[in-house]
């Protein structure tokens, strides 16, 4: 703690300024950022666009396999025919919506157990922790390859209610421990002497607290999400063509004939998904340590 | 001692209760039973009804539970309708070659993990720290089975030609009969996938190890034992390095577990013939009896690797035991 800065007292910086300070330090993670704010804002102003310009995924048997000299567009065709660069931005629109999605719900169960289980702490939380922890040990990758593969339509809603399923536990835990720390701490014991209603000490008064933690983990968890997403789909137990993200273009490299000769079937989503999850991390790795001092001496 | 290990047995029970429920309702849920290999021209069906009836399946579902649970607890694990034998008969082979995947896998990422951590935690800051922690970085943002992918691109036939495109063990080689040639021969093809799941698993050591390293240093007993006279390399052997590296011994449990559950997509991209290949052949064969018992077996390991990390745990921490 020692090489902590000494900032004035009296009034702590917010987290939003020690997030831009930590920032400025690391010129890795303002590169990542510019460039995430990049890619986002281009596959989302690109991806309605496409869509109502050309039918993406409608196969053309003519126009298989062709390499981008041949065909003359950006990244060429894939093997039933369709342009590869469309369809690696809705690719990744799709990806970024699930992994939202999971990320989302995964912190609303999970921050909603973590609460609970922290301020009521005793007993109550001793149950609840069992109750997360046998949850952990069923293998969540098979069970939702099982399940993905029993049911009649892969629908994303479907997908994103599995995956979330099996990815709040780690949130859970998170915030639990966050919260058993602020329980004890004199705001909160006072705002009880006074008989503020135990409901509204959660959320009114702790939450907020929480709130830079759960910021931090929660960039940090979509990027996880992205992963979980598209290694479920290159194996072949996403979501469909209809909704193909990043993953299904990935898949494309499992024919050995498409990971030797035709690399821009599959290498283009590759170094999208791998330059996503980079981006995410370095500046989720900043927002951990303007959320936690104990991380910012390094 | 032997009171906190009782206390984590009893705690297992409900534990397992919960699970096997779990996986008993996924698997009322997968379409099929025992005698749908039987379905052919040559059978009524109704005569398979009668035999469905005779055999219990139409009972309340808590009688079958529990016939469930006493079976298993008898070694009736199931009969798979694919390959016309006991579910135990086939999963025997396959485990052995994802055991031995994650022996290796293991090896490498601990002799990955653990200097790249304790370079990275004493040079602080330093040109080495950055390289590593980008590594680290790039380590978390590939998953395994994109690492897998990238290798097979570069290294195997594919790419540079270092190892085999896949498989387990080469069929000339096997018919040699040499035992030396063929240890080698799988060897050879276990490094690629290895590899894959060590590289993709670092980042969580390296991190560990750099941090805790950096905190302990200056942390009251080291300056203590500074200011005693004792040399910068017991420091840091003795004081340093090993009470860092505590929670990453106690982690092997899960972390064996870990490995053999991320087996399941690394197999799938270089066709090893591992459980998680026969995992996912069983499912689209939709032969789900061999797919529950994989799911059962390997929740009833994380279950026990689990329990084997806690029990380490207080074996090497003493503040633990007193809790």
């Amino acid at each position: 703690m020692q090489n902590l800065e000494i900032v004035d007292s009296q009034k702590p910086d917010g987290f939003f300024k020690l997030f831009i300070k930590e920032l400025k330090h690391d010129k890795l993670a303002i590169i990542c950022a510019v460039l995430l704010i990049f890619i986002i804002l281009f596959i989302y102003i690109a991806a309605p666009i496409i869509n109502s310009q050309m039918n993406i995924m409608q196969a053309n048997l003519a126009n298989q396999n062709r390499s981008p000299e041949q065909s003359g567009s950006l990244l060429g065709t894939d093997d039933t025919g369709r342009y590869i660069a469309p369809f690696l931005v809705l690719a990744a629109r799709n990806s970024l919506n699930i992994a939202f999605s999971v990320t989302f719900f995964a912190f609303i169960i999970g921050v909603l157990i973590g609460l609970f289980s922290g301020f009521y702490g005793g007993t109550f939380d001793n149950i609840v922790m069992r109750i997360v922890d046998t949850w952990t040990m069923i293998p969540f990758l098979m069970v939702i390859i099982a399940v993905m593969s029993i049911v009649g339509e892969r629908t994303p809603p479907l997908f994103i209610f599995i995956l979330t399923l099996f990815g709040w536990m780690g949130r859970a835990r998170l915030i639990r421990a966050a919260a058993l720390q602020q329980k004890n701490l004199d705001y909160i014991q006072g705002s009880k002497t006074l008989g503020t209603p135990n409901i509204i000490i959660i959320f009114r008064e702790m939450f907020p607290n929480l709130l830079d933690i759960i910021v931090a983990n929660f960039v940090i968890t979509m990027a996880a999400s992205i992963g979980i997403e598209t290694g479920i789909t290159i194996i072949g137990f996403g979501l469909g063509v209809e909704h193909a993200t990043l993953g299904t273009l990935i898949s494309n490299s499992l024919h050995p004939v498409n990971l030797q000769f035709r690399w821009w079937t599959w290498l283009p989503a590759f170094i999208l998904v791998v330059t996503i999850m980079l981006c995410i991390n370095f500046i989720g790795n900043v927002l951990q340590r303007a959320a936690d001092p104990k991380q910012r001496l390094q | 001692m032997t009171k906190t290990i009782i206390r984590r047995l009893l705690i297992m029970i409900p534990q397992l209760i919960v699970i096997s429920l779990f996986i008993f309702f996924l698997a009322e849920n997968m379409p099929g039973d025992a005698l749908t290999g039987l379905i052919s021209p040559d059978i009524h069906p109704s005569e398979i009804e009668a035999m469905r009836e005779a055999l219990g399946f139409n009972r309340p579902w808590p009688e079958r539970y529990l016939e469930w649970i006493f079976g298993v607890l008898q070694g009736d694990f199931g009969w798979s309708f694919q390959h016309v034998q006991p579910v135990i008969n086939i999963v025997g082979e396959r485990l052995a070659n994802t055991v031995w995947l994650g022996i290796v896998a293991l090896f490498f990422q601990y002799s990955i993990a653990i200097p790249l951590g304790v370079l990275a935690g004493k040079n602080l800051g330093k040109p080495i720290d950055r390289i590593i922690v980008v590594y680290s970085f790039l380590s978390l943002a590939m998953p395994t089975i994109l690492m897998g992918i990238i290798m097979l691109f570069w290294l195997s036939p594919v790419g540079w030609g270092w190892f085999p495109l896949g498989g387990s063990v080469n069929a000339i080689v096997l018919s040699s009969g040499d035992p030396v040639a063929i240890f080698f021969n799988r060897l050879h093809h276990l490094i690629l996938p290895a590899l894959s799941i060590a590289l993709a698993s670092t980042a969580g050591i390296i991190f560990y190890l750099r941090s805790n390293i950096v905190e302990r240093r200056n942390s009251d007993y080291v300056t203590l034992a500074r200011s005693k006279g004792v040399p910068e390399r017991v420091i840091f052997g003795k004081h340093i390095f090993r009470n860092s590296l505590i929670p990453i011994a106690s982690d092997i449990g899960i972390a064996i577990v870990g490995v053999l559950t991320g087996s399941i997509l690394i197999e799938r991209i270089f066709n090893f013939p591992g459980i998680g290949q026969l995992f996912l052949t069983s499912i689209t064969q939709r032969d789900f009896a061999v797919a529950n018992f994989l799911i059962m077996f390997l929740s009833m390991l994380s279950v026990i690797g689990v329990l084997i990390s806690d029990i380490v745990l207080t074996l090497v921490d003493p503040r633990i035991r007193i809790k």
